[in-house]
């Protein structure tokens, strides 16, 4: 009889406090690694993708039924760090989920952070105040030579918001993988002849929305 | 009557509590309110005393030789005097006047072009300027962690012995959050404790009518942006505002100093050129150089006599606070920093 009532106590307490939801991202240089070399379009070697995920939310016929606050800091040479896991009522339907791509104006402007949002994490300009919300750092492999690139997009104040906001439909799915193309992002970037942006301002809220769009749900 | 003595001593030492919370800063009556947000970094005395170990800590600097009171003197208003631009790691030179630390709770922003807007995030950028200490808050952590000393004061402050970028950085804000000067000769004229000198009150009249505008009482500054009619310094090429905001309109747009401790914080503006009072005031008589952006009070020139000049001079020599200057609370912790020898 002991032991039915552990049993019970464990069913019950698993369905009431919830079960977990897998979001798990991955990276792409998409079509532009399968190009042949060439002079407009070189090779690319990338040496460091972090950005900041954060206020996960979810919601049923557009009313929110599960929001989480906090900001996660992904970093692809950390394979660990592209994995989220967050804990939801086991009941909650939902048929959309959304996340922010960076750290809000109200973050940025309030103060030193832990965490994640830990100055130490390198993603924090020294030099003004604002998150690096999304740090892309490589080299172009051109035939005659390498150029290094270096990306540090971010910006909080008015007309320099950068942080975006990403949505997808869903079904009460518990596994999430979501690919992050870089494609339209480099061609963009090897277009226009970009290979430092380390300041907030109009050319960094252009990627950004490039980057808003460059996110998909992978089956 | 039993319930009455426990809610009597319930209530006593609750208000205790929240007379010694208050104390930690102490906001002069008649000031306006203080912009800092305590609330997201509520002060402790041991907080204050953790960032006051780091303010004078040369552990801070990429080659362990210069910490924030080495341009943050406290006898000179924590600022340096005697040269123009702050000199940092390896006999580096920078690009400006170190500013003078005082009453920073009451800022909307903070460096000459308000590039950081959030006084916990101040200072990383010394931390991390290559002609200042160098270093970076990452490698600072690091080296804290290696420290006993760090391991007790963070463990005292945060509960937690490990430092953190977040330790480290308000506990920073909270020694500096502490820096009120509010106890000039002015202050004390504005209380009713004494009067000022026929001359001063006659510098002081002059001050509200030519200065005041911009150096508002009574923390003597706005804390907003000026073009003072500055003629461009060729060799730093510094724009001040307009370097953040990439907006023509903030172009030799510079923060407005307090001028509270004046007598002790030169040389003054934001690349040290004047080394005297006498010189800023020639320069608001005589210098002003007419731009697009400068300040519109500016636009008329200011007239004052030589006499005018030396009355005014009196009354800003009101602004010293010496109390200020010499608090012992505010020094190098001797008794933290300084490692017990056999002398002692």
């Amino acid at each position: 009889m002991r032991q039915f009532y552990l049993l019970l106590f464990l069913i019950v307490g698993h369905t009431s406090f919830g079960q977990k939801i897998s979001i798990v991202f991955e990276s792409s240089l998409g079509a532009i690694d399968l190009r042949e070399e060439s002079s407009t379009i070189p090779k690319i070697e990338i040496e460091n993708l972090k950005f900041y995920v954060g206020q996960i939310t979810f919601l049923f016929k557009d009313k929110l039924v599960f929001y989480d606050q906090a900001y996660y800091l992904l970093d692809a040479n950390d394979i660990a760090s592209m994995s989220l896991s967050l804990e939801i009522s086991n009941r909650l339907k939902y048929d959309e989920w959304r996340f922010t791509l960076g750290v809000d104006s109200a973050t940025n402007d309030s103060g030193v952070q832990g965490g994640s949002l830990d100055p130490t994490k390198g993603m924090y300009w020294s030099w003004q105040s604002g998150y690096i919300n999304f740090k892309l750092e490589g080299a172009f492999l051109r035939l005659k030579e390498t150029q290094e690139f270096q990306y540090h997009l971010g910006g909080f104040l008015k007309e320099e918001q950068s942080a975006q906001r990403i949505s997808f439909k869903c079904h009460n799915e518990r596994n999430f993988l979501v690919h992050l193309n870089l494609e339209a992002l480099l061609l963009e970037v090897i277009e226009s002849k970009t290979d430092q942006l380390m300041s907030p301002g109009q050319d960094a809220v252009r990627l950004m929305s490039i980057l808003q769009k460059s996110f998909s749900l992978k089956e | 009557m039993k319930k009455l003595l426990v809610l009597f001593i319930f209530g006593f030492v609750f208000f205790s509590f929240q007379k010694l919370e208050e104390a930690l800063f102490v906001a002069p009556e008649s000031w306006p309110e203080a912009n800092y947000n305590f609330a997201a970094n509520p002060l402790s005395k041991e907080k204050m005393l953790l960032g006051r170990a780091l303010f004078y800590d040369p552990i801070l600097s990429a080659n362990n030789q210069i910490s924030c009171a080495s341009c943050h003197s406290q006898y000179t208003a924590f600022t340096h005097v005697d040269h123009q631009l702050s000199h940092g790691v390896f006999d580096s030179i920078g690009t400006r006047n170190a500013p003078a630390l005082m009453n920073l709770a009451w800022h909307k922003s903070y460096m000459w072009d308000g590039a950081i807007r959030n006084l916990d995030m101040q200072s990383l950028a010394p931390i991390s300027h290559p002609d200042e200490m160098g270093s970076s808050i990452e490698a600072v952590v690091h080296r804290l962690n290696q420290s006993p000393i760090y391991a007790k004061l963070s463990f005292d402050a945060f509960g937690d012995s490990t430092m953190t970028g977040a330790y480290t950085l308000k506990a920073l804000a909270q020694f500096m959050l502490t820096l009120v000067s509010a106890n000039s000769k002015y202050d004390l004229v504005k209380r009713g404790d004494t009067v000022f000198t026929s001359q001063e009150k006659r510098g002081y009249e002059l001050f509200l009518a030519n200065c005041n505008t911009c150096h508002l009482e009574p923390l003597f500054s706005t804390f907003d942006f000026a073009n003072n009619g500055l003629e461009l310094e060729p060799k730093l090429k510094d724009f001040g505002k307009m370097g953040i905001t990439k907006n023509n309109c903030d172009s030799l747009q510079f923060k407005i100093p307090s001028l509270r401790n004046i007598e002790f914080s030169y040389p003054y503006m934001h690349d040290g050129r004047f080394s005297s009072i006498a010189e800023v005031l020639e320069h608001y008589t005589n210098g002003i150089r007419d731009s697009k952006t400068l300040a519109p009070s500016l636009e008329s020139p200011i007239e004052l006599s030589p006499n005018d000049k030396v009355d005014l001079t009196a009354f800003l020599l009101c602004l010293t606070d010496k109390e200020f200057l010499f608090n012992k609370e505010f020094s190098y912790p001797r008794n933290i920093l300084l490692s017990p020898t056999k002398d002692y």
